[in-house]
């Protein structure tokens, strides 16, 4: 028995002197995890692409700088026609592509038009059934021409995908895509799929290098097997949204052995309430409900603090969003006097409010893997108990909830908008379709087909006053109609160990500021 | 023996028929489609035109005999199709993915035996003392366990504590370790306590005792007459739990970071990529097969009974 346990701690022993501290591969080199493998890098393609690492490596036209503005990029300027249907883009000249490739007119319009004729693909993005025409005027001029004045072409443009640019090597013979070959910061050195990816600075970039030489993705599926490795130095960053839970954020942010950080709101965590079915029909139940859920102590108690409250669908800041909209706060008598209003009285024994002998109770329908829409579904029903609506959770398998989304079989839904860079144009052009839960919420109001209308003219409106002026009238209609409780807006989280510094944040979703990132 | 063989091999034809099938309806009656994950997955708004076109492109909107029949007629000829994410061969992904699943089920398979007849037989040498009540609780907690739980202890232990090893990842042989460690201590756990009553039950076999009464040392006794049969059991779950651990790898597979074939699968089943699925399940129901059958023949050679017989019968 004692030779047994020696051996075992010889063996012990050697593992431990053999092994040499993994964590950081060295001063220049970043260490960040991904949950899945990024992808071959199609500039042009989506599934298994992922968008942050395509975004290291292609850049467009046009981009978002740190406050999700759209600024020039490849493109120095551009000019409209009067009729705003053709724009005239002034390209930079001195940029090269990672294999040291020139980069022009030609090589833009060899990426548009490979983008035009997969339209099937991409033809969930507008800009790409409004483009007819695509011309090299000049090397350094590219024009393209559109079937009708689409006020949204440069934000759309600025998107991750599909209009980024790559260089000719990405390009097969049969114009497939083969290797990933742009003009940003970083180039992929190394990929061995589903472990890690290896970028590194692109020698032949037009801007400012990036600080560090060399950035390391690690595939890591687990959030919390992410937390330890990132504990155990194996890791130097976690950054993105919905990497690690908010429990584990909140411990970690504690520590002073690390920094962490948030990127300004990207999305609105939000609550449809159908207007087409059940008691939700009601306007007067709809604000009763929205002025029942406490948020404030949903964010403090649930969420940590770590997300923003939000006060409407759309964030404050949003182009177009009016500043007139009046904020549903926390008031639960009000919320009782109105379900008062509505016909809905408390019954003499019973807790839950009734009218016409019928109970008041609603479903919620969530995602079940989410723990957060877990908490909010718990959280709210214990709030409208307080108030006299029953509420049954049904968390769902993903694809059942997007289906209960799709056919309107809800009372009350969580729903969350599409992010600064659709925010409102894309994410209101949807409310059109009837595939979309916001569509089936709406479907019963009164209004919804002048709502429809207004937003179809919103997007070729030209003129900015008019246009402004459609966007706060739809805007505040959906307010006001209280078809969505706003809950809290998603960010980026960052945390990292003490010894980094320059972590930037976008509200862009999937565009990570990892250039200036530098050990101290 | 050779009959045993040829007849099992047979069996694999109508078993795998069956079984691809089985999974073929199974898949389309799940609700939720491949479209709307691949498009969900590509941050695409999800509208009906969107999703019909992805449905199209993956000739999704035909009769499902038809499509079973498609793939029955290409899957005849070793052509599995082509990834609905992805793009790419399903064999060849399935077989990127298959060797690092495979490195981590030999690994716990080898330790999983070796250590289950080492702290089996160590129960039996030390019976009623303290080693033997240590072996009992060990297997009671190895058991009762969740894997990913374990998984993580080991983690905070030996890497995040003591440094010792990395916290996931493939790599050198350092990286093994503790996933092979947690895929194997449940099984150790289970099948040491399984060799140790079965080492008590052959020690007082009649045929021990005149080996014994003849004089042979205990070191023979224990090799020739002992273990051999001791080992019978073991052999027969050992096929089993083959299927088991290379089954059990999803779990271990995601706490560790290990790119293999389980961490694959859970994937394709959210993005319900059906060529994957379908491929998957048939594939390891071959091999699932294939090892049971390994395994009899195995026993047929430990056992001379079982081969005359043709079918298993203990003692």
């Amino acid at each position: 028995m004692k030779h047994v346990m020696k051996s075992a701690i010889v063996v012990l022993i050697m593992i431990s002197g053999c092994q040499s501290g993994e964590g950081n591969q060295g001063d220049d080199t970043l260490v960040i995890s991904w949950p899945q493998d990024i992808g071959p890098l199609d500039p042009h393609g989506y599934g298994e692409n992922q968008m942050f690492a395509q975004n290291l490596v292609y850049e467009g036209l046009v981009q978002h700088d740190d406050e999700g503005e759209v600024q020039p990029h490849l493109a120095e300027s551009w000019e409209v026609s009067d009729d705003e249907k053709t724009y005239t883009f002034f390209l930079q000249e001195d940029v090269r592509f990672s294999d040291g490739s020139d980069f022009n007119a030609d090589i833009v319009k060899k990426n548009f038009d490979k983008v035009l004729d997969e339209s099937e693909e991409h033809e969930w993005l507008e800009l790409t059934n409004q483009i007819i025409d695509t011309e090299v005027i000049d090397p350094y001029i590219f024009e393209m021409t559109m079937e009708e004045p689409y006020y949204p072409v440069l934000e759309e443009l600025a998107l991750v995908r599909p209009f980024r640019i790559s260089g000719d090597a990405s390009f097969s013979e049969d114009q497939d895509f083969q290797e990933p070959i742009g003009t940003g910061p970083w180039a992929l050195s190394e990929r061995q799929q589903d472990e890690e990816a290896i970028f590194e600075r692109n020698e032949h970039y037009w801007g400012e290098d990036p600080e560090m030489e060399e950035l390391v993705v690690r595939v890591i599926p687990d959030g919390d097997a992410r937390v330890m490795a990132f504990e155990n130095e194996e890791i130097d960053m976690i950054y993105g949204n919905g990497l690690i839970s908010l429990d584990a954020y909140d411990h970690l942010e504690q520590n002073d052995k690390y920094q962490s950080g948030t990127s300004p709101p990207q999305s609105t965590r939000t609550l449809a309430l159908n207007t087409n079915r059940g008691a939700t029909e009601d306007a007067l139940v709809r604000r009763a409900i929205i002025h029942a859920f406490d948020t404030q102590t949903f964010i403090e108690d649930m969420l940590h603090n770590i997300e923003e409250q939000a006060t409407s669908l759309f964030p404050d800041d949003m182009p177009y969003q009016p500043d007139t909209l009046d904020d549903y706060n926390y008031n639960p008598s009000q919320a009782e006097q109105l379900l008062e209003e509505a016909g809905w009285k408390r019954a003499d024994d019973g807790h839950i409010r009734e009218k016409d002998g019928e109970p008041l109770q609603l479903n919620f329908v969530y995602d079940a893997n989410d723990q957060i829409q877990t908490m909010l579904a718990e959280f709210m029903q214990s709030d409208l108990r307080d108030i006299g609506i029953d509420i049954e959770i049904i968390g769902m398998e993903n694809q059942a909830y997007l289906n209960a989304e799709k056919s309107g079989d809800f009372h009350i839904i969580y729903h969350e908008t599409w992010g600064a860079e659709y925010d409102p144009h894309a994410m209101l052009s949807s409310m059109r379709v009837p595939s979309h839960a916001d569509y089936q919420a709406q479907q019963g109001l009164d209004r919804k087909k002048a709502l429809d209308e207004q937003i179809g003219e919103v997007l070729v409106e030209t003129d900015e006053q008019k246009r402004e002026e459609l966007y706060h009238d739809i805007i505040t209609t959906l307010h006001e109609e209280a078809i969505y409780v706003p809950v809290s807006m998603t960010s980026n989280l960052a945390l990292y160990h003490n010894d980094l510094e320059g972590v930037r944040y976008s509200p862009i979703i999937y565009e990570f500021n990892l250039d200036d990132v530098r050990r101290k | 023996m050779i009959g045993l063989m040829i007849r099992r091999l047979l069996w694999l034809f109508p078993s795998l028929l069956f079984l691809s099938i089985g999974v073929f309806w199974l898949m389309h009656i799940l609700p939720g489609s491949p479209a709307e994950a691949y498009l969900l997955n590509s941050q695409i708004p999800p509208t009906e035109e969107a999703v019909d076109t992805v449905t199209k492109d993956l000739g999704l909107d035909r009769p499902l005999y038809e499509q079973y029949w498609d793939w029955f007629t290409s899957a005849w000829q070793l052509d599995f199709g082509t990834s609905f994410y992805t793009g790419d061969s399903v064999v060849e992904e399935v077989f990127y993915y298959f060797p690092p699943t495979f490195e981590l089920t030999i690994g716990a398979f080898i330790v999983t035996m070796g250590m289950s007849v080492f702290l089996g037989t160590l129960a039996v040498v030390y019976q009623g003392r303290w080693f033997d009540w240590f072996s009992r609780l060990f297997s009671v907690g190895g058991s009762a366990l969740p894997t990913f739980w374990l998984g993580f202890l080991l983690v905070y232990f030996v890497s995040y504590q003591f440094g010792w090893l990395p916290s996931g990842g493939r790599g050198d042989w350092h990286h093994i370790i503790l996933p092979v460690l947690t895929l194997a201590i449940p099984y150790i756990s289970l099948y040491s306590r399984l060799f140790r009553t079965s080492l008590l039950e052959v020690r007082e076999r009649s045929y021990v005792t005149y080996a014994r009464a003849r004089g042979l040392r205990e070191m023979f006794l224990f090799r020739k007459h002992i273990l051999r049969h001791a080992l019978l059991p073991l052999f027969t779950v050992s096929g089993l739990a083959f299927g088991y651990l290379l089954a059990g790898t999803v779990i271990v597979e995601s706490v560790f970071s290990w790119p293999g074939m389980g961490r694959y699968m859970v994937t394709a089943i959210i993005n319900r990529d059906y060529p994957v699925i379908q491929f998957y399940i048939v594939f390891m129901g071959f091999i699932f097969i294939i090892v049971n059958m390994l395994v009899d023949v195995l026993q047929a050679w430990v056992d001379p009974r079982l081969r005359r017989q043709g079918r298993y019968r203990h003692d």
